[in-house]
């Protein structure tokens, strides 16, 4: 899909592009958003997202890509929904399996004790994750899961590209150093 | 223990693998499984009914000009709708006793002077040359007032014809 087209229809209130815009980013926005926010929030936050784009569009200059510019606006929003619960001093986390979502499945096994110890080491991993802050978090998603350059993670969180390097290595080693912590490591499986 | 360079270098400046030693090899290894885990327990399949909910919204905000000026466009008609009736519409007041005269009711729908005992037609004022019309419908409704209390007290009946409608 030619974005120059994509951008056009949008501008244009066409009903296409926002429905292409919406098979094209929904899941890609979606996952982000949950490795971010790690609740199940994330309908509300994608409908805020798209709302926010019809409402937006006409001030969309090209400057960056189209997608750039989708994942700021949610982050955005993810940002105001963090900081409103640092205000009523909420915490919730949520990683739980879901209907919607793909789930993991571990390793086929015919041994039951190791697939229920594969299981509880598959579980520690995640709550270790859990416990990268949200930042750290969604670093490690947009660049080490969803291949994104500097440049553009730099355009998302609005951040200089030497800001976005040095916090990303240190989100990396910081979840290194989790692991160590509990003792993780995939021989020990 | 491996050092964070070596993690990072393989990861963002692609050094090679075979020049990992052994721990920084368990190290990549347990990373990218984390990162396995972690993409997999936060993918995210949207949903048909977020699909119809959004693109639904997207369709009422693209209604919502037209429906505003659909809107805007019956207020307008109302408003000139109720400023014709009351600039042109006829009070008749005449004696409780006096039988209505269908001929006269003719000439007030023709919009006539008719043998009428008063009339706050702003066109038969007009054209007797009374400055009658230049006063504001709001006082004209308040001398309207007037004449019936003095009327209605001495046995008048009041009707209200109007000539456009």
């Amino acid at each position: 899909m030619n974005e120059e087209r994509l951008v056009k229809g949008l501008k244009k209130k066409q009903m296409w592009a926002y429905e292409t815009l919406y098979n094209e980013y929904a899941p890609r926005l979606g996952s982000v958003i949950k490795s971010y926010l790690g609740t199940d929030d994330v309908e509300d936050v994608l409908q805020e997202t798209f709302i926010k784009v019809y409402k937006n569009i006409r001030k969309f200059r090209g400057d960056s890509k189209l997608s750039t510019w989708l994942y700021r606006i949610a982050v955005n929003i993810c940002k105001d929904i963090i900081a409103k619960r640092a205000k009523k001093k909420e915490y919730l986390t949520d990683f739980q399996e879901n209907d919607d979502y793909a789930t993991f499945e571990p390793p086929a096994s015919t041994n039951v004790f190791k697939e229920v110890m594969d299981e509880l080491s598959l579980e520690e991993l995640m709550k270790v994750v859990e416990k990268l802050a949200e930042d750290d978090r969604l670093l490690i998603r947009l660049r080490d899961i969803d291949g994104m350059s500097y440049e553009d993670i730099a355009g998302i969180i609005d951040k200089p590209v030497g800001t976005v390097k040095s916090r990303l290595h240190y989100a990396r080693k910081r979840l290194k150093e989790l692991l160590e912590e509990v003792g993780y490591s995939e021989h020990s499986r | 223990m491996s050092t964070r360079d070596s993690l990072n270098d393989y990861l963002d400046e692609g050094l090679a693998e075979n020049d990992l030693n052994e721990t920084e090899r368990e190290d990549l290894k347990n990373y990218l499984t984390a990162l396995a885990l972690f993409r997999e327990r936060t993918n995210y399949r949207p949903s048909k009914n977020l699909k119809n909910n959004v693109l639904g919204k997207v369709k009422k905000a693209n209604l919502l000009p037209y429906r505003l000026g659909v809107l805007m466009a019956a207020c307008v008609l109302a408003f000139f709708v109720t400023f014709d009736f009351f600039s042109s519409n006829v009070i008749e007041i005449r004696s409780r006793d006096a039988a209505p005269d269908p001929f006269e009711q003719l000439l007030m729908l023709q919009r006539s002077s008719g043998p009428l005992v008063y009339s706050l037609s702003t066109e038969d004022a007009e054209l007797s040359g009374d400055s009658f019309a230049q006063i504001s419908i709001e006082d004209k409704l308040m001398r309207s007032v007037e004449f019936l209390r003095d009327d209605v007290k001495a046995g008048a009946d009041l009707a209200v014809v109007s000539s456009t409608y």
